[in-house]
Formats: C-alpha cells, structure tokens, sequence
C-alpha cells in the first residue's frame, strides 16, 4: 500500500543548489545497454535520475509519466531507441505521440513541456546517455522544483487499516443505529 | 471514517425492501455483468465487510441514479456507492483505473496549490471575458480531455466556446478563473474523499475571490458537483449555479434569445445522467432546441427520467458491457430517425465517440454528436468559425 521505496537519491552533484529529482524509463535494448555501457567505462552522469528499465518505451504511457509528477518529480526523461530500431516496430513511434500530447498538458498545468525529455540513444552509446542525462539534470536544476509535492498517507492510517482489516471479518453487530429508522 | 452501520443509516439502505426493480432497470445487469444493486445492499447488511469492499462489484456501478430513481424506498443509492467506496479507498481498495490512471494523476497533481496554469489559452478574441464579474463561467476539465483524447477528434471545447459567445449574445461578459481545479466529482466517485476536498477547497477559495453570484457551467457533471456535491461535502459555494441550458432556456422564454435561421433538422437529446436524473433539468435543453425553427428534437425511447447512461464512470472499469450499454445508447438514437446526437456533458462525448470506433461498431451506430450550447450557437451564427 505504502511505497516502501520514496523517491530518494543520493546528491552527488556539488552544485550545493537545489537537487532536482527526476524518472528515467529507459528501454531494455538500445537505451539500457547505453547506461551499461556508462556504468562500464565509469562515465559519471548526475544521480539525480532514478532509473526504471522496462522493455520497451512504448509501454511508458501517459499514466506513468503523470503518476511520476504526481508523486513529486521534477522531470521525466525517457530513453529509448532511434526511430526505425526499435525491436517492437513502433515503439518508440508510440512514445513520441505520447509525450508530445504530455508536453501539452504540462504547459497548461503550467509546469513547463521541459520537464519531459525523449532521448534516442543509439545502441551502447554510453557516452551519449551520460551527456544527456547530465544536461537534462541541469535543465531541471534551473527549471526549479515542481509545483507538486507528494503526500504520503498518515502512518496513523495505516495502523487504523489493519485494525479494521482484523475487525471486518466479524459481522457488524446491528447495521441499524438504534434511533435512526424513519418510515421510507 | 465512517463505518459500514453509518453508511448504511445515514442513505437509507436499511430500508431496501429487496424488491430488485433497482436491478431490473440497472443498465449494467441488463447487459450481463456481474454486477446488481439490490446483491450489493444485500451485501452491506447481511455479509461481512471484506466481501462487499473487495468484491470487485463495488467498481463497476455507473452511479447513473437509474436505480435511485425508481427506489421506492427511497435508498440514496449514489450516496451509498460513495461513501462505500470512499471506506474501500481508505482501506488501500480501488477501482480499475481505465488510460493507465493518467486522468486520476492528472486529477491528483491539481490539488498542488502552487500549481498556477494557463489553461485559457484555447479563447479567441470574439469571445469576451473578463477577471471581475457577477457570472462566473466555469470550464472543468475540457482543454485536458481536448488534448488526452486527440485521438478520438474529441473537440469538447465547443461546449464552453459556444456557451461563451451565448452568453456575449445575451449581454452577458463571464469571468473566468485561470487557475480553475477539476471539480472533483472523480476523485469523490472514487472513493478519494480527501482529495475532493483539498480539489474542492481550491476551487472554494478561488471562486470566493473572484466576487461572483452567480456561476454558470457547460458541464453536466461539473454543475451537478458545483450544485449537491459541494454543499453536501461542506463545500458549499453560496453561489447561484446555473446550467448554461438553463440560462439559455430562461433567455428564450423571456425573448431575449431569437433563433431566426431556418434549420431543417432532426436531431435527438441524450439527457446526461448528471444533468437529468441527478439534477432534475430535463425541459431547459428542450425548451432551446425547440426555439430554432424548422428543428424536428426526436426522443428515445428511453428518454428523460428513464434515459440511458453513456455506460462509463469517472475514469475506471471500462469493459465489454460498458461498450454494450453504449452500443444500446447509439442504436436508440440513431433508430429516432436523426443524425446528430445532442448531450451536454463532455464525457458522453468521449465515451460514446469511442464506442463508434470500435471495431465491431458497425454503421447502424455512426452520427455525429454535438455539445447543445455549441448546436445553439451554430444555429444562431451558422458559419462561423470562432466557436469551431
């Protein structure tokens, strides 16, 4: 119920400002072999991103994205393949109809198209991924913190969930209140 | 929190006679889901807690007000549905958000009170706003859905566009807020209580702050949500809150607004469930389509108190019997003779827009469908592009 895992990073970068919290999906193939690549050669990008692999951009819809800023991102950079290699056909064609329609409504909600950033990285470009991870964690760095903060529920409810969980096995005892029948 | 007993009191559902005309006419039962009114009240006295919160029954109601409607019992069934499925939230249950819950995060990120949109930018320079007046104009969540559901040539703009330029028509210049929030009534519908009221208190504040008396909406829902939700909730704007059919009926009767372009046409209304059986206004859209000339309105069989639900509700459980449902809504209307599909609720629009597209949607369900405040305007001004 509760994410055992906030968001939360580890500040590397010494600007000493503000830290920018940002989620990158990143496609399984072309992109995440990239960041391999990176992790490889000891290429240092910002850990400001927090990276979520999945296996193909065109999964990423508009419901992940937004569920990101509303959990208090302050961007959403996805890495995927270049058009025309992704291994699904039209994945990543998917993905571009998808954030061009999330670039519109983050401009209404006033937050800035800014915030989310297509990458097509081109296979096991490792130094390719680094460079744009950096250069959007400092876009986002000026951009300053999203307008959204995210409020995790009251651990008091949760200790009331699991009191009613135990109690809702038993039956309720009278659903009539006593004095509040009226005649239908 | 409320309790299950409190719930049960304070709707009336002890009261249920167990008759089942509530099932009888419940659109979703008759299409075959595994889902009935009358088995939920049942639940909700006789059976444990776990069974009725985690039944996925719950979800799938329409809060239509069908069954309400015909209770003689006079169980407040809509009431019943939200406060049962504001417990089951509360409890970590929901529904089966349809888009990938991409419309409730939507919903969740504008109760950030620093958010500051600019949502306006879709108005035109013949249409006449202003930041002070009497008459609000709220617009809800339209340039959102405009944008989400592009790929449906959804324009659900029309409907405040065309209300605006009524409204100008009639002497009247609308303030607008530009920071409006969603109304709530999905986040309420779905068993996110708190997040209505923070919605709702937003909403409260910036309304209060604009010095209006009265507010006017395109929107079915969003004036059914402005009008008994809010109040009910503790939210109540004091305001006077007017549906723009309303206005506009009003304006008709009284001369103000004279329809002298001939207009053959036969069209057919779909009475909202928000605007009709939820708010009682099923004259007001009537009474403006009957003052263009030349205009044949067709009812459906199943019209008014009766009418059909366009089969989805607030963002979740969408599935074969919803598309079912709105398959049955298309098929009426089009077997009325008409080829144009008049509502007033945005959402009718995309749900049904969306039905056509089916693949097994075969002709006897294609018309067109069309906002009534923007079909008013067009019959005013046929030819005009700044309502398009």
């Amino acid at each position: 119920m509760l994410p055992k895992r906030r968001m939360r990073i580890r500040e590397v970068s010494s600007s000493g400002g503000f830290e920018p919290r940002i989620v990158g999906f990143v496609c399984n193939w072309g992109a995440y072999s990239g960041i391999e690549v990176a992790g490889n050669r000891q290429i240092e990008y910002p850990a400001n991103v927090h990276l979520i692999r999945v296996m193909c951009l065109g999964r990423v819809h508009h419901g992940l994205v937004l569920r990101a800023f509303e959990m208090g991102a302050d961007g959403v950079i996805l890495l995927g393949c270049p058009s025309g290699q992704c291994r699904y056909r039209s994945g990543i064609e998917q993905t571009k109809a998808m954030v061009a329609q999330v670039k519109r409504m983050l401009n209404m909600l006033g937050m800035g198209s800014k915030r989310i950033h297509l990458v097509e990285v081109p296979a096991g470009d490792g130094e390719f991924a680094a460079r744009r991870i950096t250069a959007f964690v400092k876009r986002t760095q000026e951009m300053g913190p999203s307008p959204v903060k995210y409020v995790p529920k009251q651990p008091e409810l949760a200790h009331e969930l699991t009191s009613l969980l135990e109690s809702s096995s038993k039956p309720y005892p009278s659903p009539i209140p006593a004095g509040t029948e009226k005649a239908p | 929190m409320k309790d299950q007993g409190k719930i049960i009191a304070e709707t009336q559902a002890y009261a249920c006679l167990d008759c089942g005309k509530c099932t009888a006419v419940c659109p979703l039962t008759r299409h075959g889901a595994a889902f009935s009114p009358r088995m939920l009240v049942y639940d909700a006295l006789h059976r444990d807690a776990d069974i009725l919160l985690n039944g996925g029954g719950l979800w799938e109601c329409l809060t239509c007000g069908r069954c309400e409607s015909i209770c003689t019992s006079g169980v407040r069934y809509g009431e019943f549905i939200k406060a049962l499925r504001g417990l089951a939230h509360d409890l970590g249950v929901s529904g089966r958000c349809t888009h990938g819950g991409a419309l409730q995060a939507l919903m969740h990120i504008m109760t950030a009170e620093d958010l500051k949109q600019s949502r306006l930018d879709w108005l035109s320079k013949q249409l006449e706003v202003t930041t002070k007046s009497e008459i609000l104009f709220f617009v809800g969540c339209v340039p959102y859905f405009d944008v989400f559901f592009a790929d449906l040539d959804v324009a659900t703009l029309r409907a405040p566009k065309g209300s605006i330029a009524l409204l100008n028509h009639l002497g009247i210049v609308p303030a607008l807020l530009p920071d409006e929030r969603c109304c709530g009534h999905d986040l309420l519908t779905s068993g996110d209580i708190e997040g209505f009221r923070k919605l709702a208190g937003i909403n409260l504040e910036q309304i209060r702050r604009s010095g209006a008396k009265r507010m006017v909406l395109s929107c079915a829902e969003g004036y059914y949500t402005f009008k008994y939700l809010y109040p009910r909730y503790g939210k109540d704007t004091g305001l006077e809150i007017l549906h723009i059919t309303e206005v506009l009926a009003r304006a008709v009767s009284e001369g103000k607004l004279k329809f002298s372009i001939p207009m053959k046409r036969r069209v057919v209304f779909h009475d909202p469930c928000r605007l009709g059986r939820l708010s009682g206004i099923y004259d007001a859209p009537r009474t403006l389509l009957e003052a263009i000339p030349g205009l044949e309105v067709a009812e459906m069989r199943f019209n008014r108190s009766s009418a059909l639900c366009c089969g989805t509700q607030s963002w979740m459980n969408c599935g074969a019997v919803n598309k079912q449902i709105q398959m049955e809504l298309l098929k009426e209307a089009r077997a009325t003779g008409a080829d144009l599909l008049l509502t007033a609720c945005p959402k009718c629009q995309i749900h049904l827009r969306c039905a056509m597209r089916d693949e097994k949607a075969g002709a006897d369900v294609q018309m067109e469908i069309e906002d009534v405040a923007r079909f008013a305007a067009s019959a005013l001004w046929p030819g005009r592009r700044f309502i398009a």
